[in-house]
């Protein structure tokens, strides 16, 4: 049975007992395969950027998962469990279908240009007439980061995945990716004095359908506020914002710099 | 460097005060080395055990740390087949100490048979009549288990998951963990039960010797009854331990309830049976032998009093401690409870170990002393440095406490 082990004695006793260690082996192995090639399956079919998406979004506060229709008062309280993947919510769906367009209202004193769409991880995209998009910081983000030390840009022809990482920022002892609002190929480069960040050709015609804008944007805005303040009374022997009035220009001098990390993450959506 | 690996939201000591902390134990570790060299280069001689002395300090040492690492299957078992999500809280902690204690047993075992290249002989030319033989399999296995369920928090590491690879990997694992947690259970309890049959099947030693059931004794089923109960304790008492070193609140205090509820029933059926079990063995399987089990407690220290330390003060008192909701809502006692839990299984494996050997089994015998040399402690101790020192490199980069983010923030 056992080459070079003359000793061993295959009666079904000494038989089940190795059998069954075997069999348990195998299965501890199987497993490990199983999940290395469902892995490099999943890494080739480029939905790594989903998964590490899903994955963040499990970790984040559940104030961070307030549903959209919760935002403009549609469906208070309600939280999404889809990962802000709107595009196969039947209950988005039945919305949009019977809603009407909401008022652009007040958006917290942040500005929130209309022609733009708005990812929930505070990054905008703008449709340009060429067919591609531009992407970039939106104010509350651009506040709260202040003066990034580094910007971390993916070169041009990198492919961007939906939800997956655009590019990376560090301010102080923080370091944040941005989700990226589309799937597309990054085609420019641009910077913060350019008023732009990457400029993405889009696979296929622009789904904006996960994005927030008009009314919806203005409502995110306001919300956002709140849970700003929130991440921000959560560090200890910071005072909260007072209600009221507008936030100031540059938000990063507010935060703690023990703080800013786990304040960015979780404004901008990384666990 | 060091910034960037711990997790966000996560407050840790400043590098210099944590290689400060480490130092004492990486010195413990390398002194064990230090005597493991010694036994592989000079051999066993360098310990007090002999030929009727065989297992000494390592295989006690060996038998606690695997009772109290099985809050890792225990836990696991809860937590993925039962559905008790509430202990999300603490299986991270729980697969560390679980890995800590299988590594630290496996490598411990390694020294104790003397020729860790020949440790493939066991697989090879299994001695398929041997209790130990299966402990052997059960337990490397399960430290590949042990290993695979580890893996994915190293993978979650803050810079680690930044590689789209491992992360995916680690959620393909994730979601694969149910089966990791059953075969985890089932090698632990056929491997705890061996641990605890082994004793039992010493006929020509009346101590140890315990009916059997079917073709276990005893002892097989208190063994993986008594580690299943003290291992909720030992995960309760570690976190609590971590979260006063490092002055933090790691988990909220119903977490902790739980676990305490949770070890007292089960260290509660161990002491009901383990209490029948000792009256069966007093009134008929010793007696049956031709030896009054009063023999047993005639020699310093030996005592009536061990038994009634093992079975009442550290088995039936923390039971009921840890049933009460009164004790329960106060952390202090709930540890303590914990404590004497951990205590009596731990008192346990000594008795079953150490006395078993030291009492005469032969008319002509005699009771026999054991004090391990300083080799042997050594490498015992390297294996609480060694332990402390993963575990604490853990805490610092991984994040073993999900909810410790949100504890934080809330101030």
């Amino acid at each position: 049975m056992l080459p070079g082990n003359t000793d061993f004695i295959a009666d079904p006793f000494n038989l089940v007992f190795l059998g069954v260690f075997a069999a348990v082996l195998a299965t501890v192995v199987g497993t490990l395969v199983v999940a290395a090639v469902s892995a490099r399956r999943a890494v080739t079919r480029g939905k790594a950027a989903s998964i590490l998406w899903q994955h963040e979004f499990e970790e984040l506060p559940s104030s961070a998962k307030e549903c959209r229709h919760a935002l403009t008062g549609e469906l208070p309280g309600r939280h999404c469990d889809r990962a802000f993947e709107c595009k196969g919510c039947e209950t988005h769906a039945k919305l949009v279908a019977d809603a009407k367009a909401l008022p652009f209202l007040d958006t917290g004193g942040f500005d929130v240009p209309a022609d733009r769409y708005y990812h929930r991880g505070h990054a905008w995209l703008k449709p340009e007439e060429d067919g591609t998009v531009t992407l970039g910081l939106d104010d509350l983000a651009t506040r709260l980061v202040g003066k990034p030390s580094t910007l971390d840009l993916p070169p041009v022809g990198e492919r961007l995945a939906e939800n997956g990482p655009a590019f990376r920022l560090s301010a102080g002892k923080a370091r944040v990716r941005i989700a990226s609002p589309v799937t597309g190929e990054v085609v420019e480069t641009g910077s913060l004095a350019k008023g732009f960040l990457l400029r993405v050709k889009p696979d296929g015609p622009l789904d904006t359908r996960a994005l927030l804008s008009g009314g919806e944007a203005a409502a995110f805005f306001t919300r956002e506020m709140d849970r700003l303040q929130l991440a921000i009374s959560g560090a200890r022997g910071v005072p909260a914002l007072a209600d009221g009035g507008l936030p100031v220009g540059d938000l990063s001098k507010a935060i703690p710099e023990e703080d800013r990390d786990r304040v960015l993450g979780e404004m901008l959506l990384e666990a | 460097m060091d910034d960037t690996l711990i997790g966000r939201g996560l407050k840790r000591t400043p590098l210099p005060r944590f290689l400060l902390w480490l130092a004492p134990w990486a010195g413990l570790l390398a002194f064990g080395l230090y005597a493991t060299y010694l036994c592989f280069a000079h051999g066993l001689n360098q310990t007090n055990m002999d030929n009727r002395f065989a297992f000494g300090l390592w295989i006690y040492l060996d038998l606690t740390v695997i009772a109290l690492g099985a809050g890792a299957f225990f836990t696991g078992f809860l937590l993925y087949i039962l559905k008790r999500t509430e202990l999300k809280a603490v299986i991270n902690s729980a697969v560390v100490i679980g890995f800590i204690c299988y590594s630290g047993a496996v490598g411990i075992l390694m020294v104790d048979v003397g020729q860790p290249l020949r440790a493939w002989f066991t697989f090879w030319h299994p001695n398929v009549h041997s209790m130990l033989t299966e402990v052997t399999f059960c337990i490397t296995l399960y430290l590949g288990v042990l290993a695979v369920e580890y893996a994915p928090l190293v993978m979650k590491n803050r810079r680690l998951k930044e590689i789209p690879g491992l992360l995916v990997l680690e959620h393909k694992l994730h979601k694969l963990m149910v089966v990791f947690a059953g075969i985890g259970t089932l090698l632990s309890f056929f491997h705890q039960g061996s641990l605890g049959g082994l004793y039992g099947v010493l006929r020509g030693n009346p101590f140890a010797f315990r009916e059997h059931i079917f073709i276990w004794p005893t002892t097989f089923f208190l063994f993986i009854l008594s580690a299943a109960a003290v291992g909720p304790s030992f995960v309760l008492l570690t976190t609590w331990l971590v979260g006063k070193v490092s002055r933090k609140r790691l988990v909220s205090p119903e977490v902790f309830q739980t676990l305490g509820k949770i070890s007292g029933w089960l260290l509660l059926v161990y002491v009901v049976l383990k209490g029948i079990d000792s009256l069966v063995w007093i009134n008929a399987t010793s007696p049956k032998t031709g030896v009054q089990v009063s023999s047993f407690y005639a020699h310093p220290p030996f005592g009536t009093w061990i038994l009634f330390a093992e079975v009442v003060l550290l088995g039936l008192v923390p039971a009921v401690l840890l049933l009460s909701r009164r004790v329960r809502a106060r952390t202090g006692l709930l540890v303590l409870a914990a404590v004497m839990a951990c205590a009596g299984v731990v008192l346990n494996r000594y008795v079953m170990t150490i006395q078993t050997l030291a009492l005469p089994s032969l008319p002509f015998d005699s009771f026999l002393s054991y004090s391990p040399s300083w080799q042997e402690t050594a490498a015992f101790l390297a294996v609480l440095g060694y332990g402390v020192l993963l575990y604490s490199i853990s805490f610092r980069w991984l994040n073993l406490f999900p909810e410790e983010r949100e504890l934080a923030a809330k101030g």
